[in-house]
């Protein structure tokens, strides 16, 4: 700018980054991150644009594989940034803490903590309302709490809403958030008995071109497809895909999807009467859930495990599943509407017999969360 | 289903260079609009250009943003956004007088004043594509 202008108050940090370099200090914010250093030391990072929206990039990469990570990097961020004034120009600032924002509600769902997850989608909210285009954030967002309604059990509430969220992925051109948002759609149709309805969107799904070559996304309609082939009675085709999802989701480092797959075996076992095997595949899905800090999926594997074993007339084994799983479902408040079969199951436990039906309301009930 | 959105980046180069392409052919627009219609001087006008573009590439990665062509109306928001910004500061530090004609633009949401540009820049596509 000519030395007689008046000095403008932007921002202007990015030039000078490439965005490799910008990668770069957002990977070094991040390793740095681990031992907690300071506010000082975050803002020197984190008062570049291109950096945070590298961070960004970075926490969406990691996503489920580590969502307490993501939820403590992107609550520090968000606050930094607020309380360091502004960042980047126009509506950057804006977008960036709506990202973050989203991030966190996003990784505080997987981590079971709703409310919390809820108040941060309020913060994104705010945040992207006040950029310059904001309608495909707020899409985004309100995807996001269709998630959190398909966790408390508000199935038919979700299969109401779910396909305005879709629309407006289509009209967007936002084709990855829309072949979510039809995985998602059959998901909630399977869980609500339209396994029909569900198979027909999985199928269609798998089918186009775009999904086939996004290696992470077809990885995990085929677990769900595989899935609803079992609950239709068709277990060869069940365990095909499953065998094809496998490699996919592990190429693409899918932990999570990983773990479901596991647990969708395990059900399908169950289904052919092979209850030790299906047992199995519970335990290493929940090893798996564990891993990731999914406490909610945890108390639920151990559930449906300790079902299996009953089957298996392994009762001691079964017992110790249910004593492990008991503490989580009461710290997590999981079973809020089934307080009495979490009574009976605890009581059963103690007397070393089991009781069957507490075991299977305790089982849907965790389902439905 | 979890929201994974880790979705790669487009290759770099080819983005950029489509980003600058639109930005260049926007140009011309976007300096009549700090120049002519808010009376920034040249120098001035030059130097938010620069942030400009810096601010539409971020922009254009944004999701929901299919092609930099179809944001160039954004890109008009941020345009007028930033030059009525960039005057009140000037004026209100006593630097630069203003009329009656840039009062009524400042008073005016910068939306509205990149609809008008916005109706130009049809005008521009439609030319763009009667003379190829």
């Amino acid at each position: 700018m000519p030395n007689n202008v008046l000095k403008f108050p932007s921002a202007r940090t990015s030039q000078a980054l490439s965005p490799r370099e910008a990668e770069v200090q957002a990977e070094a914010y991040l390793s740095n991150n681990d031992q907690n250093h300071s506010d000082e030391f975050a803002r020197r990072y984190l008062s570049d644009i291109d950096v945070v929206s590298a961070l960004c990039d970075k926490l969406k990469a990691i996503g489920e594989n580590n969502p307490q990570k993501v939820a403590d990097v992107a609550e520090h961020a968000y606050r930094i940034i607020t309380t360091n004034g502004k960042l980047g120009l126009f509506d950057d600032q804006n977008y960036a803490l709506g990202e973050l924002a989203h991030l966190r509600a996003r990784a505080t769902r997987s981590l079971g903590r709703r409310d919390e997850a809820e108040l941060w989608l309020c913060r994104a909210e705010a945040s992207y309302r006040h950029t310059v285009h904001p309608t495909p954030c707020l899409a985004q967002v309100a995807y996001t709490r269709l998630a959190l309604r398909y966790d408390t059990g508000r199935f038919d509430e979700v299969l109401e809403l779910l396909p305005s969220v879709a629309d407006s992925f289509e009209k967007l051109g936002m084709l990855r958030d829309l072949f979510k948002a039809r995985l998602f759609q059959a998901m909630v149709m399977k869980v609500v008995g339209q396994t029909r309805n569900a198979l027909i969107t999985l199928e269609t799904l798998v089918n186009q071109p775009a999904v086939k070559a996004d290696q992470a996304l077809y990885g995990r309609i085929l677990v769900d497809l595989g899935d609803v082939y079992q609950l239709e009675n068709r277990y060869a085709e069940a365990m095909g895909v499953y065998q094809e999802a496998l490699p996919l989701l592990r190429a693409s480092g899918q932990v999570t999807a990983t773990a479901a797959l596991k647990s969708v075996v395990a059900a399908t076992y169950r289904s052919l009467g092979r209850n030790y095997e299906a047992a199995q595949a519970f335990a290493e899905a929940k090893l798996d859930f564990a891993a990731l800090g999914m406490a909610s999926d945890v108390a639920y594997m151990s559930i449906l495990r300790a079902e299996a074993l009953l089957a298996a007339d392994r009762n001691r084994e079964a017992e110790f599943e249910v004593l492990g799983a008991l503490p989580i479902i009461e710290e997590l408040n999981l079973v809020s509407k089934g307080l009495a079969a979490v009574a009976v199951l605890r009581e059963s436990a103690r007397r070393r017999k089991l009781n069957p039906e507490a075991l299977r309301h305790v089982g849907e009930q965790l389902r439905a969360k | 289903m979890e929201s994974d959105d880790s979705v790669p980046h487009p290759q770099e180069g080819l983005f950029e260079r489509e980003v600058k392409l639109v930005f260049q052919e926007t140009l011309g627009l976007i300096h009549i609009a700090l120049v002519t219609h808010y009376g920034l001087e040249e120098g001035e006008a030059t130097e938010l250009e620069k942030d400009l573009y810096l601010w539409f590439l971020r922009f254009c990665m944004r999701p929901g943003n299919t092609s930099a062509r179809d944001s160039r109306p954004f890109l008009l928001v941020a345009c007028c956004q930033f030059a009525r910004e960039y005057q009140k500061y000037v004026i209100g530090a006593g630097v630069r007088s203003s009329d009656q004609k840039l009062q009524a633009l400042l008073a005016r949401e910068p939306a509205d004043v990149a609809r008008d540009f916005s109706r130009s820049l049809e005008l521009l596509t439609y030319r763009h594509h009667s003379d190829a």
